[in-house]
């Protein structure tokens, strides 16, 4: 065990590594000279535009660039944002309790509603339930979380008009009303593929060997689903749970802009657009570190859940 | 005597896209207590199908049952409900399946998925259910027992799985053990440990068994009785010594003709030529004419009936062989 999770660890800090040099490489793949939008097209002297270079280290190599980024962020420091002339961490600080409760929401109702709903439609198999379920699955999987986003406002305000459920929040309440509907969107697309495959997964395990032993033993249905295939069905659910937390940081930038939530989304968009390299290098870098660390973190859950992960990577 | 399980012209038929297949035709077999009562036939030719019946394990949903299985004398398991079903499982009768390697659940314990089948169908407390299964372990030769307790399946060989699965089987005293080509998948030095193992459980426990098996060897090494099934119908049964010395139905004649022999070298091995036929064709006459050198035009109009030749030995064949 304690091999597999050096291993693991090794592996996660040279991703980091790798990760960070490439983000750093896109954002300055933007022909746009970042000076031109931090002066907003005003005329100005070449020594101006030397003394900005000169604020912002953009007169330093792309190496020291990197180095500088690095070595702030391991400060807690990703730089000053080009537009706002503030402290990248601040915004990102400020933002982030929006964007971390989407997803953390998103999916815990992802996860407690898509594993029930594919043991249901493994064991009710080719029924009418089964059929009716899997195409809602279907439509679902097939709605991007921006418009399921926009469908949902719609009918919101139609039944109940006058909540409100869009913009800044003081208290926890509020807070929790802002982020609600949002994360329900989010769900939705995770929800599909993630009990499709509790569903295949179940119905390998529901034919296996063990659980015909199971049966042979006197256990229940109800038994042998619960003490037996459940943790069996779950390895490959963790798999694809992992990847769908990376769609899910994804879509949470569209869904703040949809229901316009102060989150991430919003400066990240706009740092995109004005060319503004340490607000698009220091928010990319926290959404990949979150899911590298996800990843990892979900490896280590396969290894207890699974004897054979343990045994394999040494005791 | 009397029969513990008496199973009276059972059919299975499964239902697949492409038609039915009828897994079981027409069988008749009576495990009296206390025996041991061997099953054998070639590969597909319906005994694991009805191995599973007894205990009615296959997925009802895709399969027909008709006949009767009349356990103890009075009630048809084929009619029961599947809570009472339940109570039978495991505790009167249990099963020990073909391949040690898959039959345990890879993420639990050793220790407890045996505790498991005793807590099912007993009421104890975990710390004697667990006292139960150390000794069972030790029963069937698993030692320390403490040690394989605590261990998952992936880390036992396959033998050793074998013999868990047995403690498991055994562990609330089946009055039926069915072992379905128990040994099949271990090598042969292990396979005659296994089958000893089960012989002396059953001196033991007083219980029966039905052996299931394509191997003569194995009937040969621990059964009382024998019933020869081909092509989803029981062709002979009868005692093991009579049936191996006096064999009167032509297929039990090849089989035994077929045993590779010890001491003999290089001698070509004796076949049955042809295949079984098709399990969704309807059999007209006797389902062995298209292989049996013996057979005749009579063999291929009806199918023989089973007939008596001496005390419980019976067969299915039109020419009396002497």
């Amino acid at each position: 065990m304690k091999k597999y999770v050096v291993d693991k660890l090794a592996q996660y800090v040279i991703v980091l590594a790798i990760v960070s040099v490439i983000i750093f490489v896109m954002v300055r793949l933007n022909p746009t000279d970042p000076v031109s939008v931090i002066v907003g097209g005003k005329q100005t002297t070449a020594e101006t535009v030397a003394n900005i270079r000169a604020e912002f280290n953009l007169d330093k190599t792309y190496f020291e660039q990197y180095l500088i980024w690095i070595k702030g962020i391991f400060q807690g420091d990703f730089g000053t944002s080009f537009q706002y002339r503030q402290n990248v961490t601040s915004l990102i600080m400020k933002r982030l309790p929006v964007t971390v409760g989407l997803v953390l929401l998103s999916s815990v109702i992802a996860l407690v509603l898509s594993v029930p709903l594919g043991i249901i439609t493994a064991l009710k198999q080719n029924t009418p339930l089964d059929t009716g379920l899997s195409v809602i699955q279907l439509i679902l999987v097939a709605c991007p979380p921006f418009l399921t986003s926009i469908l949902m406002i719609l009918l919101i305000t139609i039944f109940t008009p006058g909540v409100s459920f869009t913009g800044s929040f003081t208290n926890f309440n509020e807070y929790m009303q802002r982020i609600l509907y949002p994360s329900i969107a989010l769900a939705f697309s995770m929800i599909a593929l993630t009990s499709r495959v509790t569903k295949t997964s179940m119905i390998e395990q529901l034919n296996s060997n063990y659980t015909l032993v199971a049966k042979s033993k006197g256990l229940s249905m109800r038994q042998r689903v619960l003490n037996h295939c459940l943790k069996n069905s779950l390895i490959p659910v963790i798999t694809i749970f992992g990847t769908q937390m990376g769609v899910l940081i994804v879509g949470t930038v569209l869904v703040e802009n949809v229901f316009s939530l102060a989150g991430l989304g919003s400066i990240l968009i706009d740092g995109v657009k004005s060319c503004d390299y340490p607000i698009v290098q220091g928010i990319v870098m926290l959404l990949v570190f979150v899911f590298i660390t996800i990843s990892m973190l979900l490896d280590m859950l396969y290894a207890v859940i699974d004897p054979r992960i343990r045994a394999k990577s040494g005791k | 005597m009397s029969e513990l399980i008496n199973i009276k012209n059972l059919k299975v038929n499964l239902m697949s896209p492409r038609g039915i297949v009828h897994a079981v035709r027409d069988i008749n077999l009576e495990i009296a207590q206390g025996q041991i009562h061997g099953l054998v036939g070639e590969s597909g030719c319906g005994k694991s199908m009805t191995a599973k019946s007894i205990m009615r394990l296959h997925d009802e949903k895709k399969m027909l049952y008709g006949g009767e299985i009349i356990y103890e004398g009075n009630t048809d398991i084929l009619t029961m409900k599947e809570k009472e079903l339940e109570q039978i499982r495991g505790k009167d009768i249990s099963m020990i399946f073909q391949d040690p390697m898959t039959t345990l659940n890879p993420l639990l314990r050793i220790g407890k998925q045996l505790d498991e089948m005793i807590l099912q169908h007993e009421k104890v407390s975990k710390a004697e259910a667990k006292e139960r299964s150390l000794k069972l372990l030790e029963k069937v030769g698993i030692f320390p027992a403490e040690q394989r307790y605590k261990q998952y399946p992936f880390e036992l060989s396959g033998g050793m799985l074998q013999r868990v699965s047995i403690a498991m089987a055994i562990a609330c005293n089946p009055k039926l053990l069915i072992a379905d080509e128990s040994t099949t998948a271990l090598d042969v030095t292990v396979q005659a440990q296994i089958l000893r193992l089960i012989k002396e459980l059953q001196e033991q426990n007083g219980m029966s068994v039905l052996v299931i098996t394509h191997n003569f060897g194995v009937i040969a090494e621990i059964c009382d009785v024998v019933s020869v099934m081909y092509a989803e119908v029981i062709v002979e049964h009868g005692p093991v010594g009579e049936i191996f010395h006096n064999p009167k139905h032509p297929y039990t004649m090849d089989l035994i003709q077929s045993i590779p022999k010890s001491g003999e070298r290089g001698g070509k091995l004796v076949t049955i030529p042809g295949t079984p036929p098709d399990l969704r064709r309807k059999i007209v006459g006797c389902a062995y004419a298209e292989r049996c050198k013996y057979a005749t035009d009579a063999c291929r109009e009806s199918a023989p009936q089973l007939e008596s030749c001496g005390e419980n030995h019976e067969f299915a064949c039109k020419h009396k062989f002497a």
